[in-house]
């Protein structure tokens, strides 16, 4: 029958047939391709092969992405692109998110841009997401707060009717104007809008509103005094603090997220327990100011533990708790902004911050001994032995003592430290420093009575500085093993009033040498014994001094380089940082900082990466920020020596390509 | 084996053109200037990243310029008719070319290698090599499914100008649908067209990860389209 048909009808058959086993064939290999795709992904065959694996998250943050109790989102409002940040930060900022992302199925990334035309929107789609999350919570919030606005209005209203001699009433008057402005800020934060959301600024009212009512108590107080009737004004202030006690003890977490997003940029991560928000600009360390002597901080890792931060408030789980130890008779993180400064980096990362004053209280404080499953960290500033505390009390001495009974107690139990020295005069005049006895049982022997000067030399000539500024690869050892060594070993850091240390191998002590300071065979920075006369000289006039420091053999040493910073494994694992200086870990040095090209570049990154890497070994942490820390850049060339490399490679290079094309098509002819 | 005899001619005919050098000139200038204006930068990062993800742009006038003499030219030129006329089968004749085509394309991005090694010298300290060897393996699956889809179009004509045009075409229209299309496209449309962005798996080699879907998507591609060119040229075959 087939035989019997024309040509032509067979033809078309075989053609059609080919065709359709062709097509069959191709749908299977695409079926098959697709497949293999799906199959890669599914089993998340994914290979980092970078040397320092940095794109894989710590376990820690891995095992936080595996429990998050329901669908979470971090969202990014705010622009990744602005100038203002450094371009490859804000790529790995995003890689780090992207690659948390991928790594969970209930964590989702969003990136939402407010100058773009649906940012606005979307913005406050994510406010109204929060208010609805956080309904009644919120709802009961802003009723309570009016409430106490209200009642506290009408004790203002009932005071001003208030007959009171006229002395008081000219006493009141300034203060009554305050209160009325105060609780007109107040009614301004309960009815507070952002992106058209009614959102209360809880925890700015309630603030206020604290203040107010604890003021209407001394008004009601003052005028009793006057044998006047204030009942008014105390029910007033008791209605208010009625009012005041109903509100939740956490702040609504739209309410706090309001109140971020209306100052800054952030970072939102929305659970299903509540919200929390990171400033944008917290996730970005700023560069280094030249580029070309030091490098930046690795932004990848810090977003990462700034979102698992956050992720472990809203899971409840709380950091390791770290027990700032002074040797100050005071509340220093009352009394101190820059102390507060310390305190906020810190609570940022995640850690709980008290102080414990052993010259007030030798025994730590109860928080320590009540904590359960989680690190705690002590972190010893030293003491001026010099000078007295206020009013004479607690000389220099004997808070110093107390400090290094302090440290001797920390590291007689075993407990991780990190110890930062100050120069001791005790030594010279006959008493030994009792930091350094202390230091000496765990291996590491100090010498605070000879601190190191180094001589600058700039266009105004030398300078004599007690702040070392170590720049580049000049501050770690060649090869620095420690993971707190290979945080900071690239990183630019400043140490004021550095003091060498050396192992002594007492206490079965692994001492590492964390960081190193000047040259060998180079006297720019030597150990200087007479250096009390010139710390009591101002700064800005220790380049005006007729005869400064100078390196002399019989006032000191001479020839570094000069150990500064160890850190000490002991045989049971215990842990300590030892850190020849005092004040690097405050705000003045680690935030100090220039402006370049309109950008915030900070002058000493090393100091926070120091702080930061130290906390996380000692508390038995990933140090993250050593991971990738030594980013490799483009040296800095001069302007003809960059044209002649960007001519070679961009015009070179094709033109050598065409040479030889030409040679060869010649010698084929 | 027949593959391979043909891979390795359709190689070494690349180089007896002019054609072929213009190309590698052409590509060799355009990553050049890349490298030297976005990479070479006094204190950026020493990466190469940003080369790996604008090459997903830099191969597209030259895949095609490379993929249009596979199976077009042969037609044009009449040699087609004896290649089909010969016992190599279909697939062999399309995967050979695709193989030859490859090569030649690798060897046209080898200069490039050049200019990392600059950066090498220029960066302190060495960059991290594992960045560079997953960027130059997923560029290579890259090349490959550029080349696929050029092969598949060449064997449906024997225009050559037509053949670069729809090449061009269609690849500029799947970089813009998966790099606009998100943006426009409603849910989960969108999420679909990001899932099959180019570049986003460039940048994701480039940065230091070997993804295996990324490669397994790049030679599917390649894959598909050299059994869809190995059926169009069978179809040629039949009277």
């Amino acid at each position: 029958m087939t035989a019997e048909q024309p040509p032509r009808t067979a033809d078309k058959r075989r053609r059609l047939w080919t065709l359709l086993v062709g097509v069959s064939a191709t749908l299977c290999v695409a079926l098959a391709a697709a497949g293999l795709h799906e199959l890669a992904r599914t089993l998340d065959l994914r290979y980092d092969v970078t040397a320092t694996r940095s794109h894989a998250p710590t376990p820690d943050t891995l095992r936080l992405l595996d429990e998050l109790p329901g669908p979470t989102d971090v969202v990014v409002i705010g622009s990744l692109t602005s100038p203002t940040i450094d371009a490859w930060s804000a790529r790995r900022v995003r890689d780090t998110l992207d690659e948390l992302d991928r790594r969970s199925d209930r964590l989702t990334v969003e990136y939402i841009d407010p100058a773009l035309p649906d940012g606005a929107q979307r913005a406050r789609a994510l406010l109204r997401s929060l208010v609805q999350r956080d309904g009644d919570r919120l709802a009961s919030a802003a009723d309570a707060l009016r409430r106490a606005t209200d009642a506290l209005r009408a004790g203002l209203d009932s005071t001003r009717r208030l007959e009171v001699s006229a002395g008081l009433a000219d006493q009141l008057q300034p203060a009554l104007e305050e209160v009325g402005r105060r609780l007109d800020a107040a009614d301004a934060s309960i009815s507070r809008r952002v992106e058209d959301v009614a959102v209360p600024a809880v925890g700015p009212a309630t603030a206020t509103l604290a203040q107010l009512t604890d003021a209407f108590g001394r008004i009601a107080a003052a005028i009793s005094a006057e044998g006047v009737d204030a009942g008014g004004v105390a029910s007033a202030a008791t209605l208010a603090a009625d009012a005041l006690a109903e509100l939740p003890f956490d702040e609504p977490a739209s309410s706090a997220v309001a109140s971020v997003l209306t100052t800054e940029e952030a970072v939102v991560i929305a659970g299903p327990s509540g919200a929390r928000a990171v400033p944008l600009a917290s996730l970005f360390p700023p560069p280094p100011a030249d580029a070309s002597v030091g490098i930046s901080a690795d932004a990848g890792p810090r977003a990462e533990a700034q979102v698992a931060t956050a992720l472990r408030a809203l899971a409840g789980e709380r950091g390791p708790l770290v027990v700032f130890t002074h040797g100050e008779a005071a509340d220093v993180f009352d009394d101190s902004t820059e102390l507060d400064g310390f305190r906020r980096r810190l609570e940022r990362l995640g850690y709980e911050v008290v102080q414990w004053a052993p010259v007030l209280e030798p025994e730590p404080p109860a928080v320590v001994e009540t904590v359960t499953g989680r690190a705690v960290v002590y972190v010893v500033i030293g003491t001026d032995a010099s000078s007295a505390g206020p009013g004479g009390a607690h000389p220099g001495p004997e808070r110093a003592a107390a400090v290094a009974v302090a440290i001797g107690q920390i590291l007689g139990r075993g407990s991780p430290a990190l110890v930062c020295l100050a120069p001791s005069p005790l030594p010279a005049f006959g008493t030994p420093d009792p930091v350094a006895e202390v230091l000496q049982k765990i291996g590491v022997t100090t010498r605070t009575e000879r601190p190191l000067l180094t001589t600058e030399r700039g266009a105004a000539g030398s300078v004599v500085t007690p702040d070392h500024t170590a720049l580049g690869a000049s501050v770690g050892s060649d090869e620095p093993r420690h993971p707190v060594g290979r945080a900071v070993a690239s990183l630019g850091l400043r140490l004021p009033w550095p003091i060498p240390l050396e192992p002594s191998g007492d206490g079965g002590a692994g001492a590492s040498a964390l960081l190193r300071l000047g040259e060998a065979g180079s006297d720019r920075v030597w150990s200087e014994t007479s250096w009390l006369t010139f710390r009591g000289v101002a700064p800005e006039r220790r380049g005006l001094l007729a005869a400064p420091p100078k390196p002399d053999p019989e006032r000191g040493e001479l020839g570094g380089p000069w150990t500064v910073a160890m850190a000490v494994e002991r045989a049971g694992g215990a842990r300590a940082v030892v850190v020849g200086s005092n004040r690097w870990l405050l705000d003045e040095f680690v935030e100090a900082d220039s402006f370049v090209d309109g950008r915030r570049v900070l002058t000493s990154p090393g100091n926070a990466e120091l702080l930061e890497a130290s906390l996380a070994w000692l508390s038995g942490g990933e140090v993250v920020s050593g991971r990738s820390a030594t980013v490799p850049r483009v040296r800095a060339v001069s302007g003809a020596g960059l044209t002649a490399l960007r001519v070679v490679v961009a015009g070179g290079l094709p033109l050598g390509v065409l040479a030889l094309g030409g040679l060869v098509l010649f010698l084929r002819r | 084996m027949s593959a391979f005899v043909i891979a390795g001619r359709e190689y070494a005919s690349l180089f007896r053109i002019p054609l072929g050098w213009v190309v590698m000139a052409l590509l060799t200038a355009l990553s050049g200037l890349v490298v030297a204006l976005a990479v070479l930068e006094p204190g950026a990062i020493a990466s190469m990243r940003a080369f790996f993800v604008v090459a997903v742009h830099l191969l597209l006038p030259v895949a095609p310029a490379i993929s249009m003499r596979l199976i077009s030219e042969e037609a044009r030129t009449g040699t087609l008719e004896s290649l089909l006329a010969s016992p190599v089968g279909s697939f062999e004749l399309a995967l050979g070319k695709l193989v030859g085509g490859w090569a030649f394309l690798i060897t046209c991005l080898s200069p490039t290698v050049l200019m990392a090694a600059a950066l090498w010298i220029a960066a302190d300290p060495v960059p991290d090599p594992g960045p560079l060897v997953a960027g130059y393996l997923t560029l290579g699956s890259l090349a490959a499914a550029y080349l696929g889809v050029g092969l598949a179009v060449s064997a449906t004509t024997d225009s050559q100008t037509l053949s670069f045009l729809a090449t061009f075409m269609i690849l500029l229209g799947l970089i813009i649908a998966t790099t606009v299309g998100p943006g426009i496209a409603p849910a989960p449309v969108d999420a679909w067209l990001t899932s099959l962005s180019l570049t986003a798996r460039l940048s994701d080699a480039g940065k230091g990860v070997i993804d295996l879907a990324h490669l397994a998507y790049f030679w599917g591609i390649a894959a598909v389209s050299t059994a869809a060119a190995a059926t169009l040229i069978e179809a040629r075959r039949c009277p």
